[in-house]
């Protein structure tokens, strides 16, 4: 049985461990999510939907304790089942891929999808950076941090600190433009934080609505990313201004399977078409999407070609540039709105954010088929293709 | 003035500076000076003890001070077999305690490298085997002698010198004291003692609950890249000096005699620590995450080939061995294995090489 989304809402993506989310928990935000989702489909009886996926990539701390059935039963009840997955920063879409799975096997009609995560409260590599003894015999590279693996693409792909650099400038003006002409209002749902605390000793409260995202800078010039220092190599070409920004969030979609749109008569505004994930060398990691792309396109039986726009996650600007000229993407056609570099990466909630994007921008410029597509860590891409109806 | 035994208005007299008091017609302390204690000054008292490397003095009130005298400051033979034999003698004789400490401008530049090289380039590596396995047993020594052993630094506290302060009961650090177990920058491990202390310091920050792998980082990180502390302040950082333990003097002449009071502190019903079979090692697991993090510096080009398989040896002697589990394991144990690991350095080419180039041109090579 084909399965349809029927809507997708995202918080804004605020600025890891100084923005407007850096004190409020990812669970929170995905109920806050989650609830304004559902009310924009009363139809739907909260208690009917079979399950909730939680995209999460470092699911302990604040995001442990089986943060994604807190969250459904938070946000839609204690009946309402839920569950964390992880495949990092595909982690969302890939939450995405299994509720349509899981309809078209007949497990299920109704599933919320999506991801959240908190990089203000849970560092990068989690609390607890402990790699297996024995996968660190075989392959030293298994467990490498992700700046190293886009030094190794940049050698390997010949991407050059320029082009980086560029790239990256681009990527923030596209957002910027995006931000001010409204691009993302609908997508998102305000969320207001309440900030208690001491201020020459007197308790204080404030709340502030958090509705846009923060991590664009409309100042950056070229010449500004060009001085900044390498991080991760000596003489590197990967800096903080050319990699995408650490960043809290949430997205979820709902996704039902062709007879609750009948029963209900729901007006989906798009499919799954194909979801394809790949491994590559963990080392070169930012390839991934590279072995991903084609799968997914012989999935839908489609041509590169076809696809009319992509969200490629931009972890960084060097491996954003080797998979457009890897995959052969158009380049015009690749983060029309700018990508993570601007607008930050909240790792688990990423893939269905941007699935969420690129849904809306093909409504907009009546688009037929897009793509998103990510590297994901320890070595693998993902691809899923959208068809807008 | 000749009455009074002198032939000029200042002298040193059992350490302390008088002043010749016209109005009193005697030699009186010099008002200001009480809290200096200045080594020269004992230099006309026979000493306790001395030999070419250096010279123990009475420096009052039951307390001994070792003087390092050797060049540089470099630590052989000479002060293992003085350090042993006063400790001995303080022991027998009911000193209160021991002061270790110099008004050189570096309290020490650590092992005596010119003899290590030699040796090592003739193959002599039973000699050298021992000569290790006698620095640690000192520096264990000196942590469980029966009298207190406080060390007063200053300068470069490098590599020996510093693996001798950290087995000292507390220590008086100068303020302006630059501290670092270096041995990386000649190709080696801390074998006399401060790979093992590391690992034991680790373990004893470890708390319930603790995820420990960062800590166990922190400690690695000082040894695997040579830290060297910008002051004594910064030294706490990096693992060298503990808080509950060491103290900062911001007056560099004032740390004998700083040292000098901790000892009389402490030799009040002082009792002596064992040696510790309670340390906690993470074996193969810590390894690993030490591995990977060695892996990130080769990849990011600041650590040669040579440098991370001497890093990998460190993490080897700091996690315990390539235990399947984490385990409380002795000081002993760690000796001997970091003996084992500083030993095998020892016999790389690349090692001397290192040696050979840091005696010739006074700066590390990175090979």
């Amino acid at each position: 049985m084909e399965a349809y989304i029927i809507k997708g809402y995202r918080s804004a993506v605020g600025k890891a461990t100084k923005g407007g989310f850096k004190n409020y928990r990812s669970d929170d935000l995905a109920v806050q999510v989650i609830q304004h989702l559902m009310q924009t489909v009363p139809q739907i009886d909260p208690k009917r939907v079979d399950d909730v996926i939680v995209g999460c990539a470092n699911p302990e701390g604040e995001q442990g304790l089986q943060v994604g059935r807190l969250i459904s039963a938070r946000a839609l009840g204690k009946e309402v089942a839920g569950i964390t997955i992880n495949r990092y920063c595909a982690s969302g879409l890939e939450a995405i891929a299994q509720a349509v799975a899981k309809i078209k096997a007949g497990f299920g009609d109704i599933y919320l999808a999506g991801g959240a995560e908190s990089m203000s409260m849970i560092p990068m590599t989690g609390y607890k950076l402990a790699p297996s003894y024995q996968a660190n015999m075989e392959n030293i590279n298994y467990h490498v941090s992700m700046g190293h693996t886009a030094e190794a693409v940049a050698v390997k792909y010949g991407i050059s600190r320029e082009d980086a650099d560029v790239f990256s400038f681009h990527s923030h003006k596209k957002a910027a433009t995006a931000i001010d002409s409204g691009a993302f209002k609908e997508q998102i749902v305000p969320v207001e934080v309440e900030e208690v605390y001491v201020e020459d000793n007197q308790r204080k409260t404030q709340k502030h609505i958090v509705d846009t995202d923060e991590g664009v800078r409309r100042d950056t010039t070229v010449e500004g990313l060009s001085k900044l220092r390498a991080v991760f190599k000596k003489g590197g070409v990967v800096t903080a201004g050319n990699a995408s920004q650490t960043s809290d969030g949430a997205a979820f979609t709902l996704v039902v399977s062709e007879a609750v749109v009948k029963e209900l008569n729901l007006e989906p505004i798009a499919r799954l078409a194909a979801c394809a994930v790949g491994g590559v060398d963990p080392l070169y990691m930012g390839i991934g999407p590279c072995v991903a792309i084609p799968k997914a396109l012989k999935q839908a039986g489609l041509q590169l070609a076809d696809i009319e726009q992509t969200e490629l996650n931009e972890a960084f600007a060097v491996q954003a540039l080797a998979v457009i000229q890897e995959a052969g993407l158009n380049p015009e056609t690749v983060n029309v709105n700018g990508g993570a570099i601007a607008l930050g990466h909240p790792l688990g909630c990423t893939g269905a954010k941007l699935s969420i994007q690129l849904m809306e921008d093909m409504k907009k410029r009546n688009q037929r088929y897009g793509m998103v597509t990510a590297c994901v860590g320890g070595g693998q891409g993902i691809a899923g293709i959208i068809e807008r109806l | 003035m000749k009455e009074a035994g002198g032939n000029c208005f200042y002298k040193f007299e059992k350490g302390v500076k008088k002043y010749f008091n016209i109005q009193s017609k005697t030699y009186e302390p010099l008002p200001g000076t009480e809290a200096f204690i200045i080594l020269d000054s004992y230099r006309e008292q026979n000493p306790v003890l001395k030999n070419s490397e250096c010279t123990v003095h009475d420096i009052g009130d039951g307390v001994l001070c070792l003087e390092f005298i050797s060049k540089s400051n470099a630590i052989g033979e000479g002060i293992g077999k003085a350090l042993n034999e006063v400790l001995q003698l303080a022991e027998e004789e009911g000193w209160n305690g021991l002061v270790i400490g110099n008004n050189a401008k570096q309290f020490s530049v650590g092992a005596n490298l010119m003899n290590i090289g030699m040796f090592a380039m003739q193959k002599q590596f039973d000699v050298l085997e021992q000569f290790v396995a006698d620095f640690q047993q000192i520096n264990m020594r000196i942590r469980t002698s029966k009298v207190p052993v406080v060390v007063a630094t200053q300068g470069y506290v490098f590599g020996g010198g510093c693996e001798i302060s950290m087995h000292c009961d507390a220590g008086i650090y100068a303020a302006e004291s630059y501290i670092g177990l270096v041995e990386v920058g000649v190709g080696l491990l801390p074998g006399g003692g401060g790979t093992k202390e590391f690992a034991l310091r680790a373990s004893d920050d470890f708390f319930e609950g603790d995820v420990q792998n960062p800590t166990l980082i922190n400690y690695f990180k000082s040894i695997a890249t040579a830290a060297v502390s910008t002051s004594a302040y910064e030294a706490y950082d990096l693992g060298y000096l503990k808080k509950d333990r060491d103290l900062v003097c911001v007056n560099t002449p004032l740390n004998i005699g700083k040292a000098k009071e901790k000892v009389l502190e402490l030799a009040t019903n002082y009792m002596p620590p064992s040696p510790r079979e309670d340390i906690r090692v993470l074996g193969r697991g810590g390894m690993s995450v030490l591995y990977s993090a060695i892996n990130e510096f080769r990849l990011g080009e600041y650590m040669s080939d040579y440098d991370v398989e001497i890093a990998r040896k460190i993490a080897y002697v700091i996690c315990g061995g390539d235990l399947t589990a984490p385990q409380q394991v002795s000081e002993h144990y760690l000796l001997d294995i970091e003996r084992e690991g500083f030993m095998s350095l020892l016999g790389n080419q690349k090692t001397l090489d290192r040696i050979q180039y840091l005696l010739m041109n006074n700066k590390p090579l990175r090979n």
